[in-house]
């Protein structure tokens, strides 16, 4: 267990800015994912707590002792691969026992026949067996020790990787995409298990993705990252709830937030597609100020009683099971809005037929023309200031 | 009447067990259609490959049995004469022993000196693509021009090593002259012309290494580059290398043009190998039944290497 403080990190490559002044400060044991689209710098700012990339400017810290000039290999940290590599020569056993077998043996130890004949071979070897058993039942791969990687399954590689990473007690467990060479089925159920093994080891784990799903399932607290800089970090549901801004509020969720343009038109009051909704601001919005309302599909629902709400047609229908989404064109608008509705909720809508859309104001977000969140409510506002 | 029209008209269920034995009939006859198609199209490879390898292949060892000489209209059958021959053959049993020495020495060197090549190249940084040309330049080059050069640099009379050697206090010392070097020398030059081959087998097996893996290996405690050669590149390398080993044994078994040009077997048969007693026996002496005997010995050792990397290295380096 260790906590990792990371103070103003950049990193240049070339010209290109991959990460700028980033800091994050991750609790011990805690379970940290850093969550963006591809190309955000979240692997590269892995990597350099890893010790595999050097930064231009910051600092590393894990366990309150400045890392920036340590190896890798003395830092006490693991890492999991997204291609696992595991050394396809060795068998299951011998990969799992390699950090051990690194950190422990001398090279003298480690000659194939010298090794044999030096005085504490047998102790070594079998302090360095049982640790390997040990992992790997906890695992529950205890079955495969004598294969090679290329004669297992996708998910018993990814469990020798987490073996590989667990052997040697590490402080921070740095995992980086090691779910995604996983198919869909598989993926969910190693989401579980990795966030149980967390649940075990009590360890601090930081976890890179670009798979909200995973993001929001397993961490404690999210990292959200865009073009090498930090967004927001917070625990999943509240990055969701109470985005900072724009980018933010697009990148979570799945349909992404619908988003409907809007005037303020007086205090209290906005007007948006023909529709005037009553809104609480913060004193200081101007009126005629442009806005963009978020309004979440699940929040979006359809009505059919008179008060205010947005009139559209539907265009097109998708029917998933336990819900369907609604996909209409309000009027005034050029892109349609999804509404995700549960399927015991309503009779499923007719495409081409005009329907009302409403949502609790209490739940829509307002983003001001630069994409900053307008918080509506004193009392989230003063939330937002502290996260 | 209505009888009459019935009975010839099988019922559905005769149809239904008539029906596929027609077409287990088509089917059979299909097979039969493209197994003769397959056989035309083997056949004109399977032909060439009787007439220019395993024909000549077996006329050789025809050959060997008998004491049949390039010109002659007649020949005798002699059984192991020649065989017998060869084993008594001082000049043979040099030659042997020569290729031996030869190919021990040159196959590990460029071997080795070929990964080191690929390892420091792959390291290095904007000169990388000048270094890879440089040392396949030999390669490329024709051998027997390349051995007239090397015959002008070594001269001990106007040669570079004439204006280089003295400085290291060999002055007037005969590299391809020497009973004692001629071979060696051979081997360098053996070693010069092969290295820039296996160097590029060997980037592209680097290249094939996941960088992952070093990441992985320098993160479970291999420090050091010679830890991480040992953990990852030396086994990740192993079918490159078993493929190299035995291209380069068998090329350096048919080491002739250097010898040709530049020793002529010479000095006093210091550097007689096989391929070139099989020349001079062929085609000098015309004792063609006798070179034919050193061909097959020959043809017996490439075997050799062939079969250790089928059965028994190939199954020891594949991983995936």
């Amino acid at each position: 267990m260790a906590q990792v403080k990371i103070n103003n990190l950049t990193k240049k490559f070339d010209n290109l800015m991959v990460l700028k002044q980033i800091s994050l400060h991750v609790q011990n044991g805690e379970f940290l994912t850093l969550l963006g689209p591809s190309g955000c710098g979240k692997s590269t700012l892995l990597r350099i707590i890893a010790g595999l990339e050097d930064a231009c400017k910051g600092e590393v810290h894990i366990a309150d002792r400045c890392v920036n000039k340590v190896a890798p290999k003395d830092r006490d940290i693991a890492m999991v691969f997204q291609s696992y590599a595991l050394y396809p020569h060795l068998s299951v056993f011998d990969n799992i026992a390699m950090p051990l077998k690194m950190r422990f043996l001398t090279s003298l130890d480690r000659m194939p026949v010298l090794g044999r004949m030096l005085p504490k071979y047998r102790q070594n070897k079998n302090h360095i067996r049982l640790k390997v058993l040990e992992v790997a039942s906890l695992l529950d791969i205890g079955h495969l020790l004598e294969r090679k990687p290329s004669q297992i399954s996708g998910g018993q590689r990814q469990r020798v990787a987490l073996g590989r990473a667990m052997v040697r007690n590490p402080k921070v467990f740095l995992m980086d995409e090691p779910l995604s060479n996983l198919d869909a089925k598989l993926r969910v159920h190693m989401r579980t298990e990795i966030a149980g093994l967390h649940r075990k080891l009590k360890s601090t784990f930081i976890y890179v993705t670009h798979d909200q799903a995973e993001a929001m399932t397993m961490s404690d607290r999210i990292a959200l990252m865009m073009d090498g800089e930090l967004l927001q970090v917070g625990p999943p549901k509240e990055v969701y709830d109470n985005p900072r801004n724009l980018k933010v509020a697009e990148f979570l969720g799945n349909p992404k937030i619908n988003l409907i343009p809007g005037t303020i038109w007086k205090e209290g009051i906005i007007e948006s597609c023909g529709t005037r909704l009553p809104i609480s601001l913060p004193p200081g919005e101007n009126n005629c100020d442009q806005v963009q309302i978020g309004v979440r599909p699940e929040v979006l629902q359809v009505v059919k009683d008179g008060g205010p709400a947005w009139k559209g047609r539907v265009v097109h229908l998708e029917h998933l099971g336990a819900y369907f989404l609604v996909h209409t064109l309000i009027d005034g608008m050029k892109h349609s809005v999804i509404s995700r509705i549960a399927t015991t909720q309503m009779a499923l809508p007719e495409t081409g037929s005009r329907i009302r859309l409403r949502a609790v104001t209490d739940n829509i977000l307002l983003f001001g023309q630069d994409g900053k969140r307008i918080v509506m409510h004193p009392a989230i506002q003063e939330e937002a200031v502290n996260a | 009447m209505l009888k009459s029209i019935s009975s010839p008209m099988p019922s559905p269920i005769e149809l239904s067990t008539r029906l596929p034995s027609r077409q287990a009939l088509r089917q059979v006859g299909l097979q039969t259609i493209q197994q003769r198609v397959a056989f035309a199209l083997v056949t004109p490879a399977t032909l060439l490959i009787l007439i220019l390898l395993i024909g000549p292949i077996l006329i050789v060892v025809g050959l060997s049995f008998t004491d049949w000489q390039f010109g002659n209209p007649a020949m005798n059958f002699i059984g192991m004469d020649n065989y017998a021959q060869l084993t008594q053959d001082e000049v043979f049993r040099t030659s042997f022993l020569n290729t031996c020495v030869y190919s021990l020495v040159e196959v590990p060197l460029s071997i080795l000196l070929g990964l080191l090549a690929a390892i420091l190249i792959e390291m290095g940084g904007s000169l990388k693509k000048f270094y890879r040309a440089a040392y396949f330049l030999p390669v490329m080059s024709c051998t027997v021009a390349m051995a007239i050069t090397w015959q002008f640099m070594l001269h001990p009379g106007i040669g570079l090593a004439a204006i280089v050697l003295p400085f290291f206090g060999l002055e007037g010392f005969e590299l391809l002259q020497g009973q004692n070097t001629a071979l060696f020398t051979l081997c360098g030059i053996g070693i010069w012309q092969n290295l820039g081959f296996n160097m590029v087998l060997f980037m592209a097996g680097l290249a094939g290494i996941p960088g992952e893996l070093y990441e992985a290996a320098e993160l479970d405690g291999a420090a050091n580059g010679w830890d991480r050669f040992r953990l990852v590149t030396w086994p990740l390398l192993s079918p490159v290398t078993l493929f190299v080993t035995v291209i380069t044994a068998i090329r350096s078994f048919q080491v002739f043009d250097t010898v040709h040009v530049l020793t002529g077997g010479g000095p006093n048969n210091a550097t007689e190998v096989l391929i070139y007693t099989m020349y001079t026996e062929a085609f000098v002496f015309f004792r063609t039944g006798y070179a034919a005997a050193i061909t097959v010995v020959f043809l017996a050792c490439v075997f050799l290497f062939t079969f250790i990397k089928l059965y028994f290295l190939e199954k020891q380096v594949h991983y995936k």
